[in-house]
């Protein structure tokens, strides 16, 4: 049964590991404090729809909150802040921005009563000090079916100078997790979030890459409605149509629209044929949902890389 | 507590119009005002006792010999602790001025603790690298269940974690296999020693191997080394100085965080590296209040990699806020010195290569230059700049300045005390023989008389040392007993109330806080004590020692006292802060909880995994501490004894040969030159034994 609601990621780490500068580069917005030292919010829940915005407290009370005062919510009393808004990721999944775990001065509970809300993480971790037991110990408790639906972000990966370090630091990371995450991608968030037009620097990034690899993620989670199943006789979801009124216009929702177009593509399969029936069998896949246009031009560079990009990451992952 | 950049030193070498020396040079040369201090202070103490030397008769100048030979021993030493990749190796590299020496890498690399004897002399002849290997028994520790982490993790039931450690342990093995041989375990025990420092050495002994690298003799050695001494000189350090680096913590390769936590207990001052981008983590935490029962002067903060931030003069009085905030909250020591800086910095000027460094990296420099030494601006050049920013100038400051204080002060305080107890019985023989040449000397000793009172002296101190330390002792292990069961009674009841209260679904977390606040706070009661009784019968037996002077020559000599000896520096229990799984692992503890079913299950495993936990930890300080302090404590009375014993036979002897003998001996002058010279170094030793 397919999911009928939003798939929910979450998006975790150690406190300064560029969470929020990942929020900011999937909203395209920058809604979300971006500090060096730890950023002291509960849980934010970040779902499409029209602005509003409140807190969720410990009391299973829902208290309005304006976003000036985000600042001052209270960590003790509150559970989490959800935050709608018409940013054009949100179409396609809900987010949630978890506190760092390792912050001192916040108690893993903070976190922890909101994990099981996720579907799929993207978890960060700094370059320089790539995947430490600290976090292997929090990311070992989670489930493991979380696994195949998660990936793991190398961020400030300008930091690490040279082609050669590049690699070994990749390399040894990739030897870590190994089996703990659906892949690891190196990426420089800063430079994603300047990259506006310049599509060299977007690919640069490393952003290009791991978009592909989360909106695959994102409809596989839809696709196969685990870990929770959708309703009865609900249709699966499907993205909120876009509207003008959006803040955002971020890269990655961009992409994820190109990518939309391709997956509604129909596709065409062609079965080995059985030599004794002497007949031709031709099968064509009907387009899932409510289709999108059934003739798609490849005249657009960007979206040949991307599909590209979705075959490369299909094959890898199989 | 302040940032380092505010240290600034008015240097006489950054005048304008300095010659244009290589940057290397211009940054060494320039700023060691706190470890000159120690060099001047340990030469002018050497020169007393030099003059000392020079008017002594052969007996007594070997004495005063051998206490030179022990001031020149002063090695103040350092350790670097922190996580992985916070930048230990690079800045241990900067503080002594050559970037390259140590290998460092994007990747951890450090797995063995190394100890770099900066200008001490090798003590064995032509050795300058010396590397040792676990013995047997260490080495069956370690791989036999994963040393105490993983017992640990098996009492926490955390079966993954356990799972990882018992294949990096099998690793292990099959690493020190392939690369040495079946029969590597013929190593086990031994060391290695070579006459010279090079990089490819230490990349087979101290590197983890990587095995793509170029090198195939890469971290050889690593694994079953346990640690590495190198002796290194340079003559424009000032002092002879340890700084010992160590594998960083939090590394998900567990193994060595064990050894890291044995080598804090080393040295007297540690210096703890955190990471700019992200300060003060729980893990940096838990470092700290690892050697937090040690007193805050013996604590510096470096954050390193401000190079890393992109507009560090907002963003480090952000960090500091925030670090202060943190230390607060966790009742960490007060006063603990933060620096700010990079080592990265630092050594693109050793090496001269400030012009290479990337964009961002320069502007942060910058930037934080512009905040941090705005009024320098116009005076010093760019390499001076960069140098100071760096943040090692004002640590190698901080640091000289904490040795200054602490064990210099006591090494110094300690010979004074021998070299002034020596000079006061000379004087008394002196002032024997002028007695004697005056017809006024009533011998009242014979040897054998004297011999039997120092025996009496002896045997009194000795006893009641040893009876005082027994009582405290008992009351220390019955208080710590007693603590230890409520405390154990409290958590479980805590625990109880938790699940009548909340059900069996609501992890419960318990802070092992009071625990260690509990054990800490007996500790320094007792230590208080034991130094207090120390202090009590040493100074006893020093009257009794100066009356049986008196005695022995029938004579009252004006301000004779005898010193007491200074009991040595006790390193604390460094299992006082040691983790317990609980605090720690939080993974762990959710493990334990999830298995446990009913509330009586809860409660009485509880009590065991608690227990099991904290034995170890209370034995350790009701055993080893208690018995370190025994053992100090009586080889300083001993050693007092001892020394007092030789000095007053000696006089006894030395009092035989008359005046006219010693006139004879050093000419009429000489005599009354000496008696002069000897009372200003009495005054001059006098202002070191305070």
């Amino acid at each position: 049964m397919p999911m009928t609601r939003k798939p929910r990621i979450a998006i975790m780490g150690e406190f300064s590991s560029g969470k929020s500068t990942l929020c900011n580069v999937l909203m395209g917005a920058r809604p979300l404090l971006e500090k060096v030292t730890a950023t002291q919010l509960p849980p934010v829940w970040l779902s499409y729809g029209p602005d509003d915005a409140y807190t969720m407290g410990l009391d299973g009370v829902a208290y309005d909150l304006d976003l000036a005062d985000l600042e001052q919510v209270s960590l003790e009393t509150t559970e989490h802040v959800r935050i709608h808004m018409k940013s054009d990721i949100l179409r396609y999944c809900d987010l949630i921005d978890m506190p760092g775990i390792s912050d001192p001065s916040m108690s893993p509970e903070v976190w922890e009563r909101m994990a099981h809300l996720a579907d799929g993480v993207l978890w960060c971790t700094h370059a320089t000090q790539a995947w430490r037991q600290s976090e292997s110990g929090v990311w070992n408790s989670f489930p493991q079916e979380m696994r195949r639906n998660s990936l793991l972000l190398v961020t400030r990966f300008d930091k690490i100078l040279g082609d050669n370090d590049k690699a070994k630091v990749i390399k040894r990371v990739r030897q870590e997790v190994d089996g703990l995450f659906a892949e690891v991608f190196p990426v420089s968030l800063l430079k994603a979030m300047k990259a506006g037009d310049d599509e060299a620097m977007w690919i640069d990034s490393g952003a290009d890459a791991f978009t592909a690899a989360l909106f695959e993620i994102v409809h596989r989670l839809i696709d196969e409605g685990a870990p929770e199943p959708g309703e009865e006789g609900m249709p699966a979801i499907t993205p909120d149509p876009s509207d003008s009124a959006e803040v955002g216009q971020s890269l990655i929702a961009q992409s994820f629209e190109r990518l939309t177009l391709i997956r509604n593509t129909p596709v065409i399969k062609v079965l080995p044929r059985r030599v004794a029936a002497g007949e031709r069998l031709l099968r064509t896949e009907r387009p899932t949902g409510e289709a999108g246009p059934a003739v798609v031009s490849f005249s657009d560079d960007a979206m040949f890389d991307a599909a590209e990009q979705m075959v490369g990451g299909r094959s890898k992952s199989q | 507590m302040g940032l380092g950049a505010i240290i600034q030193d008015d240097d006489p070498a950054a005048e304008p119009g300095q010659a244009v020396q290589s940057a290397p040079e211009i940054a060494l040369k320039r700023n060691f005002p706190g470890l000159g201090r120690i060099a001047d202070s340990i030469k002018q103490f050497e020169d007393v006792l030099r003059d000392f030397v020079t008017m002594s008769d052969g007996d007594t100048s070997k004495k005063v010999t051998r206490i030179l030979q022990q001031v020149r021993e002063v090695e103040p030493s350092v350790t670097v602790i922190g996580q992985i990749k916070a930048g230990k190796t690079s800045l241990i590299n900067s503080m002594i001025g050559e970037p390259g020496l140590l290998p460092t890498d994007v990747n951890p690399w450090t797995s063995v603790v190394t100890s770099l004897h900066i200008n001490t002399p090798s003590p064995e002849l032509n050795v300058r690298a010396k590397f040792k290997f676990f013995d047997a028994a260490e080495w069956d520790k370690l791989v036999s269940n994963g040393g105490r982490i993983g017992q640990l993790a098996a009492r926490a039931g955390a079966d993954e974690e356990l799972e990882k450690l018992r294949l990096q342990v099998v690793q292990m093995r099959e690493k020190a296999q392939a690369r040495l041989g079946r029969k590597f375990e013929l190593l086990l025990g031994t060391e290695h020693r070579y006459g010279a420092v090079d990089d490819a050495l230490l990349r087979r002994y101290v590197c983890v191997g990587d095995d793509e690298a170029a090198g195939a003799d890469q971290g050889r050695f690593t694994d079953i080394t346990k640690s590495a001494d190198l002796y290194i000189e340079r003559s424009d350090f000032p002092i002879m100085l340890c700084v010992r680096d160590t594998p960083g913590v939090n590394d998900t390769f567990m193994m060595r965080e064990q050894i890291t936590i044995n080598a804090v207990r080393d040295s007297r001052s540690c210096i703890v590296v955190l990471s700019a981008h992200q300060a003060l983590t729980t893990m940096d935490m838990a470092l700290i209040r690892l050697i937090a029962h040690r007193q805050s002067r013996e604590i510096i903060i470096f954050v390193n990699r401000i190079d890393e931030l992109p507009d560090p003069a907002t963003q480090v009085p952000e960090i500091h806020r925030s670090i202060l905030d943190t230390l607060e909250k966790n009742n960490a020591p007060q006063d603990i010195d933060i620096i700010y800086g990079s080592a990265h910095w630092a050594n693109a000027v050793l090496e001269g290569k400030i012009d290479e460094m990337t964009d961002d990296s320069t502007e942060s420099a910058i930037n934080w230059t512009r905040a941090a030494f705005a009024d320098k601006m116009d005076s010093w050049s760019a390499e001076q700049l960069v140098w100071h920013a760096s943040g090692v100038p004002a640590l190698l400051e901080s640091l000289g300045q904490r040795m200054y204080e602490g064990p210099v002060f006591e090494a110094l305080q300690k010979s004074a005390r021998q070299a002034l107890n020596l000079a006061q019985s000379l004087d008394v023989v002196d002032q024997v023989r002028i007695l004697e040449s005056d017809g006024q000397l009533n011998r009242t000793m014979t040897p054998q008389q004297l011999d039997a009172e120092l025996r009496k002296i002896e045997l009194g101190a000795v006893e009641k040392l040893t009876h005082l330390t027994d009582n405290v002792c008992k009351d220390f292990t019955n208080r710590i007993d007693q603590s230890y069961e409520r405390f154990l009674e409290r958590a479980t009841n805590s625990l109880i109330e938790h699940l009548q209260a909340n059900g069996e679904d609501a992890t419960w977390h318990y802070s092992p806080l009071g625990l260690r606040m509990l054990l800490s706070s007996s500790y320094q009661v007792v230590l208080k004590k034991m130094h207090g009784i120390a202090a009590e019968v040493n100074n006893e037996t020093a009257v009794k020692i100066a009356d049986l002077y008196g005695k022995t020559f029938s004579i009252t000599v004006e301000g004779f006292k005898i010193e007491t000896p200074v009991v040595s520096y006790i390193p604390p229990p460094i299992n006082l802060g040691q983790t317990i799984a609980l605090d720690l692992q939080v993974s762990w503890w959710k493990g334990w909880w999830q298995r446990r079913r009913g509330y009586k299950a809860f409660a009485q495993d509880f009590y065991k995994l608690i227990r099991a936990e904290t034995d170890p930890i209370i034995n350790d300080l009701k055993t080893i501490q208690i018995g370190l302090f025994r053992e100090r404590t009586q080889n300083t009375l001993r050693d007092f004894l001892q020394e007092q014993r030789e000095l007053l036979m000696s006089a006894l002897a030395s009092s035989e040969i008359s005046m006219e003998e010693m006139k004879e001996l050093f000419g009429v002058n000489a005599w009354e030159d000496r008696q002069e010279c000897l009372a200003s170094i009495m005054d001059e030793l006098g202002i070191y034994a305070e």
